[in-house]
């Protein structure tokens, strides 16, 4: 690498030929890279275009190769760079990934066993920490495995038990939500507390402890809070929901109440979402957003500012919760062209901490780098038939063009899925037989799944199509209506994506769930070892 | 007060709080301890350092960057160009003179002063085509063909869209 680059600039004689009119092509060299880091790494491109002297200054700086890598793969950094590691470091690092595409293998650097005793959907993964929770959603038990250090042997430890009498409040109430934010060492509980049925307010009471010693959370502005939900209604209550989830120091609090109206026999929801900083408190029981009529299936943040909702009436939600002294604000429904009541978010990495909390200690030894947030996708998991819808995450930042909405909708806020669906998602089916789930992950752009015996991953970052290590897809596909009854439209995506297939290969059970980030895949299958069922994890580097 | 002498022989007597805002500058100073003697700064014409003091009078007092902060400062600056309306008022000259300051700046060591010169040359490229970059800064293409073939097509890939 250039040493110089690395050096505080060079004090050099005033201009390379005195006398001359001083311009942007005989400063230093130094000079011009210092003023092209001040610019984005496509404006740097284009000075680089201008002349052989610009061109040669872009080429032979460490700093602007760096930039321009960063950016053209959609990258941000989460952690500043720690100063044992050079700029030429990182540029090689971020290279070699790219170029790792063309030979996509699975070759596992570390095989992990646990009992069954752990559902495999609510694995999670951050950076290094690899969080399991029981099958039991009551059960106040988690283990969360550190995959640097951990070994089949530790792997194979009890989890970890909170005393249940601490997190406890009063007689009575009862756990219904547990959330698990391990790179903030966090756990939120939520009890329902019993209260006079006469009353139509739900009483909740939400716990902000750690996850590693079950204490109060030192970051929690209050550990212990007290929100009343009410409800409009006072007729037969048939059901009750509450979920958490949380991004950095947001927290949304989503309460649903299904009532059976006996007039005219119907089950009718009321709901309020509820979002505040859990670290910076100001928290009102009266700011909320209410609505009737649907639910909210699942809710996830995209940003700090953004927070994204799968309803009953298919349709993602985009709700602006930038300004916490309002109400979370809905800037638009889009419309999925199916009715379903199976959609769920495939909970993907690109909802986590890690890549919003500035808050959060760099790790020792490295630092990662995250996909920008727009450049992102978001997966929509459907199961009849089973397969899903990959969505660009740009969608929920941009600036919906007027004529994009539905104008004959109630609240003019749905975007039906002709202007918006195809040129923002791609529809791929997912493979199911009786001995293998339908298996697919989702980590900053890139997808994967299993088709027939073979995993296959597509990258939807622009940069990686434009590169073109592996198969591109950009034609349209189509999927008739007529195959499939829940579809309310003929369904013709056409995101274009880049896909490499691995070598086949045999996996150490059944394959169960793939889990991805931007540094790592974790392949999770189901054994029967000495007839006691197991859960197989691979951990396999990028 | 410091004597600084420029290169076209013109003195300026200027405040030591004020001129040490130069990194340069101050060194010297320390080097030297207390003594009359002119700084003479032969890289530097009048005009230049009037406008050098000029920035540093106004600044006066306002915290220098420690050495040992820069790298992070550099990372976590995100890049952005805002510039102060202050100086933003006081860079506004002609490009011969931005230049001259931008050079003045890295001689002097003035790591504030410096970056305000090169986020204003950074602006000024923003937005532009290569062509509009090459006219506003006399930027002959001395590109052939086939070279310019050459890089477009080594940079597609990274294109911005």
């Amino acid at each position: 690498m250039n040493q110089a680059q690395q050096s505080p600039i060079r004090r050099g004689p005033m201009c390379s030929h005195p006398g001359k009119r001083i311009t942007l092509c005989n400063i230093a060299e130094e000079l011009r890279c210092h003023i092209f880091s001040f610019l984005s790494y496509s404006e740097i491109i284009l000075c680089a275009l201008t002349c052989q002297t610009m061109y040669k200054t872009v080429k032979n700086s460490t700093e602007l190769q760096y930039l321009i890598e960063l950016g053209a793969q959609r990258l941000m950094p989460v952690h500043p760079r720690p100063p044992t590691v050079s700029i030429a470091e990182c540029l090689r690092i971020l290279r070699d990934k790219a170029n790792a595409w063309s030979s996509f293998d699975l070759s596992v650097t570390k095989r992990l066993r646990v009992p069954w005793f752990f559902n495999p959907k609510l694995i999670t993964i951050t950076h290094q920490k690899l969080t399991l929770s029981p099958w039991h959603g009551r059960g106040i038990m988690s283990k969360v495995i550190d995959i640097r250090t951990c070994t089949p042997e530790t792997a194979r430890l009890p989890p970890c038990r909170w005393n249940k009498g601490n997190a406890n409040p009063s007689p009575g109430a009862y756990l219904c939500y547990r959330y698990l934010d391990e790179t903030q060492d966090l756990v939120i509980t939520v009890y329902k507390l019993s209260v006079d049925t006469s009353a139509s307010d739900f009483m909740y009471q939400i716990h902000f402890r750690t996850i590693s010693t079950d204490k109060e959370h030192p970051l929690a502005h209050i550990s212990c809070l007290e929100l009343t939900c009410r409800v409009p209604s006072k007729e037969d209550r048939r059901f009750q929901k509450s979920e958490v989830t949380v991004l950095g120091g947001r927290v949304a609090f989503y309460h649903e109440v299904q009532v059976l109206i006996e007039d005219i026999d119907e089950i009718y929801s009321y709901w309020s979402l509820h979002v505040w900083s859990w670290c910076d408190g100001g928290q009102s029981d009266d700011i909320y957003l209410s609505g009737e009529g649907y639910s909210l299936f699942e809710i996830r943040f995209l940003t700090n500012e953004k927070l994204l909702s799968l309803t009953s009436h298919c349709c993602i939600e985009n709700y602006n919760v930038e300004d916490l002294s309002n109400a979370p604000q809905l800037q638009a429904r889009f419309r999925m062209p199916l009715i379903s009541t199976q959609l769920r978010f495939r909970y993907p990495s690109v909802f986590h901490s890690t890549s919003s909390c500035t808050r959060l200690a760099a790790p020792d030894e490295r630092w990662i780098w995250t996909t920008n947030p727009e450049d992102r996708v978001i997966c929509v998991k459907i199961s009849r038939p089973w397969s899903i819808f990959v969505i660009r995450a740009q969608l929920f930042f941009m600036d919906i063009p007027p004529s994009w909405f539905d104008a004959a909708s109630e609240d003019k806020l749905v975007v039906p899925w002709s202007s918006w669906g195809p040129h923002n998602s791609r529809y791929l089916p997912l493979d199911r037989d009786r001995s293998s789930q339908a298996v697919s992950g989702v980590g900053g752009s890139r997808i994967m799944r299993l088709v027939g015996t073979r995993m296959h991953m597509a990258d939807f970052n622009p940069s990686a199509v434009a590169r073109g290590v592996g198969k591109i897809v950009r034609e349209p596909t189509t999927i008739p209506t007529r195959s499939m009854n829940s579809f309310t439209e003929d369904v013709t995506t056409h995101l274009p994506y880049v896909e490499v297939v691995n070598n086949d290969r045999e996996f150490d059970g059944t394959l169960w769930d793939v889990i991805l980030d931007e540094e790592k895949v974790l392949i999770i299958t189901l054994a029967n070892v000495a007839n006691e069922q197991a859960m197989g994890v691979e951990i396999i580097e990028m | 007060m410091v004597l600084l002498v420029t290169s076209d022989n013109v003195q300026f007597q200027v405040d030591k709080e004020v001129v040490e805002r130069s990194v340069l500058i101050k060194n010297m100073l320390e080097d030297v301890g207390e003594s009359d003697q002119s700084i003479p700064l032969a890289n530097v014409s009048s005009s230049v350092l009037k406008k050098v003091i000029e920035y540093c009078e106004h600044h006066r007092g306002e915290p220098l960057p420690s050495a040992d902060a820069d790298q992070n400062q550099d990372e976590t600056r995100k890049r952005t160009t805002d510039i102060s309306e202050w100086d933003q008022k006081f860079i506004t000259v002609d490009q011969e003179m931005l230049f001259e300051i931008i050079l003045a700046a890295n001689y002097l060591d003035i790591k504030s002063l410096l970056d305000v010169g090169c986020k204003t040359v950074a602006n000024m490229i923003k937005g532009k085509t290569p062509e509009e970059i090459r006219r506003l800064f006399n930027i002959v293409n001395d590109f052939t063909p086939e070279e310019e073939a050459q890089i477009k097509k080594e940079n597609e890939w990274a294109e911005d869209r």
